[in-house]
C-alpha cells in the first residue's frame, strides 16, 4: 500500500518537472500535459487517458482492489485475508493481534491443560507488550471511555471516530497534565457530538460520565479554545427527532416544532437561549397544537428542562409565532 | 461615549511581610476582616461601602470596587498614608502600584443575533454556548480585552489594563459588527 503511495507521488513531480505549460498546482494529474484536456481513468485497462486528444497518460495501473469476488458476506468472510480497516478508536488503531479468549485451536478442540496454561501467560505478555508506555495506556483508557459513553448515549460511529481524534489531539498538544482522562474523554466526545450535529446536552452527557457537570464543562471550553475546534452553536431543531421519539409522538409533533423554532429564530428570540430548553418548550407548545398533549413534566423528565424553563420557552415560542402570523 | 466604567482593580506590594492579625487590630478603618478560616487575606474598606482593598502576609495588596482611576488612586494613597502612620512601612515605600483590570459596560447601538455574531466573528475567537452561558464571549487577538455580549445587546468589557484599551475595544467590537451587518 504505502509503496505505491509513493511511487504516484513521485511520478506526479516527474510529470510537472517535464513540462512547465501544465502549471496548476491544485490539480491531482487531472490535466493532459499535451493539450490541458481532462484526464480520466480507464479502469477497465488500467490506463489514465487524455479525453480531448487520446494521450495515454499512465499505462499499467494498478488495481487495489481484491482479485477475489464474493457474492454474500460468508464467501466474503472466507476468501478476505485481510483484517479490519484502522480506526481511531482503538489506541494502536486496531493493528496489534488480540488472543483469543476461548482456548481453542485452529480446528475448534479444545487444548489441553498444559497448553491452556501457556496461552494464558502469552496473553497476558501480549496484553502487555500492547500497551507499552504510559501514553498508551492513557489513550486505551480514554478510548474506552468514549467508547462506554457514545454507546451509552446512542451515539453513531462516526461521532465516535471523531471523538478519538479530538483525543489524539488534545494528547499530542499535551493537554492532558492537569486535567483528568475522563473529563478530555468526556469533552471530546460532547464535541463531537456537536460538530457531526448529532448533539447530547450537557446533562445527558454528564449523566453518563465518571466527571462531575462543572469540571466537565470547564474542560470542555478549554478543549475547544486550545485546539481551536469549531463548534457551531447547536440548532434546537437538532434536538427534537430524539425528543419526540423519547415521547413516542407522531411525526406532525416534530414538523410543528420545527416550525415553531424556525419562526423563533426568525423573530430573534433565541438568542442567549439554551437549545436544548427551547427544543423541549417546541415539543410541548406543539404537542397540544396537534392535539397530542404531553404534559410539561412528562417532557421535562425526557429533556432534563426544568418545567419552569418549558413553561418560559413555551410563551416565547407561541408569541413569535403569531408574531409571524 | 456609552462605555461605562463598572470596576476598576489595581495591586501594589508594600515589600514587607506583615503580620495581618494584629494589623487588623491597629486599624481603625470603618470596615475591616480577618477570618483565616474562610480567606487568608485581611479585608479592609476605609469607608462604608467603599473600595475594598485585601491585603496579605506577603505584604501584597489589591484594592477592588473603584468606579474611577481617581478613587483608585485616593484610596491607594489613603491606605499608604494609614499604614505610615502606623509605621508599618516607611514615608515613601514604592509600591508598584499598577491597574490590573478595568471593567466596564457598555450598550450595543443594535440588537444582533448571537448565533450570526459568533459565526461572523469566526469561531475560534468567540465562545457562545447558550446551554452553560447566555452570553458570547469575544476574544479578538489584537486588543488585550474581552468583551461579553448578550442578546439584549447590553456587554461587558473586561480584562483590559486601561480605560483607552477598554474603549478601543468597544470601537473595534462596534465596526466589527457594522461590517457583519
Amino acid at each position: 500500500m504505502s509503496d505505491s503511495t509513493i511511487r504516484t507521488y513521485s511520478s506526479d513531480q516527474r510529470q510537472t518537472d517535464n513540462d512547465e505549460t501544465v502549471s496548476t498546482p491544485d490539480e491531482d494529474v487531472l490535466t493532459c500535459p499535451e493539450c490541458g484536456g481532462q484526464v480520466i481513468d480507464d479502469e477497465e485497462h488500467g490506463e489514465s487517458v487524455c479525453v480531448d486528444c487520446g494521450l495515454v497518460v499512465e499505462e499499467n495501473g494498478i488495481d487495489r482492489g481484491p482479485e477475489w469476488r464474493a457474492f454474500n458476506s460468508t464467501e466474503k468472510d472466507e476468501k478476505s485475508r485481510v483484517g479490519a480497516p484502522t480506526t481511531n478508536m482503538m489506541h494502536d488503531k486496531g493493528l496489534s493481534t488480540n488472543i483469543g479468549w476461548q482456548d481453542k485451536d485452529a480446528y475448534g478442540n479444545s487444548l489441553s491443560s498444559n497448553q491452556r496454561q501457556k496461552m494464558q501467560r502469552l496473553r497476558k505478555w501480549n496484553e502487555r507488550f500492547r500497551t507499552r508506555n504510559s501514553k498508551e495506556r492513557n489513550l486505551k483508557q480514554a478510548l474506552g471511555e468514549i467508547e462506554r459513553m457514545a454507546s451509552a448515549l446512542g451515539l453513531p460511529k462516526e461521532v465516535r471516530e471523531t471523538a478519538s481524534v479530538i483525543y489524539r489531539r488534545a494528547l499530542s498538544e499535551d493537554l492532558l497534565p492537569g486535567r483528568s482522562i475522563e473529563g478530555v474523554a468526556t469533552a471530546a466526545l460532547y464535541a463531537s457530538a456537536r460538530q457531526l450535529s448529532t448533539p447530547r446536552s450537557i446533562d445527558e452527557v454528564a449523566n453518563v460520565s465518571r466527571i462531575d457537570e462543572m469540571e466537565f464543562k470547564r474542560t470542555y471550553r478549554y478543549i475547544v479554545r486550545e485546539l481551536s475546534l469549531e463548534v457551531a452553536p447547536a440548532d434546537p431543531a437538532q434536538y427534537v427527532p430524539r425528543f419526540a421519539s423519547d415521547l413516542d409522538l407522531p411525526d406532525e409533533v416534530e414538523r410543528r416544532s420545527r416550525e415553531l423554532i424556525s419562526n423563533a429564530q426568525a423573530d430573534g428570540v433565541t438568542s442567549g437561549k439554551s437549545p436544548v430548553g427551547l427544543a423541549a418548550a417546541a415539543i410541548y407548545a406543539s404537542s397540544l397544537l396537534t392535539n397530542h398533549k404531553v404534559t410539561q413534566s412528562e417532557v421535562s423528565e425526557v429533556t432534563d428542562v426544568s418545567e419552569v424553563t418549558i413553561r418560559n420557552r413555551y410563551q416565547e415560542l407561541l408569541e413569535a409565532t403569531e408574531a409571524a402570523a | 461615549m456609552t462605555v461605562e466604567i463598572a470596576n476598576i482593580v489595581g495591586s501594589g506590594d508594600l515589600g514587607v511581610e506583615l503580620d495581618v492579625e494584629p494589623l487588623e487590630a491597629d486599624l481603625s478603618t470603618p470596615y475591616s476582616e480577618y477570618d483565616p478560616s474562610n480567606y487568608h487575606g485581611l479585608y479592609v474598606r476605609l469607608e462604608e461601602n467603599g473600595p475594598l482593598i485585601t491585603v496579605y502576609r506577603s505584604g501584597k495588596y489589591i484594592i477592588t470596587g473603584c468606579a474611577s482611576m481617581e478613587s483608585l488612586h485616593e484610596t491607594n494613597e489613603e491606605f499608604l498614608g494609614m499604614l505610615a502612620d502606623l509605621g508599618v512601612t516607611e514615608e515613601d515605600t514604592q509600591t508598584g502600584f499598577t491597574v490590573e483590570n478595568v471593567v466596564c459596560t457598555a450598550m450595543l447601538d443594535e440588537l444582533v443575533s448571537l448565533n450570526a455574531l459568533a459565526i461572523g466573528l469566526g469561531l475560534e475567537v468567540t465562545e457562545y454556548e447558550p446551554e452553560q452561558f447566555p452570553g458570547l464571549v469575544y476574544r479578538p487577538e489584537e486588543i488585550g480585552a474581552v468583551l461579553l455580549v448578550f442578546a439584549n445587546g447590553k456587554m461587558v468589557i473586561t480584562g483590559a489594563k486601561d480605560t483607552e484599551t477598554a474603549e478601543s475595544a468597544y470601537e473595534y467590537f462596534q465596526s466589527k459588527v457594522q461590517e457583519l451587518v
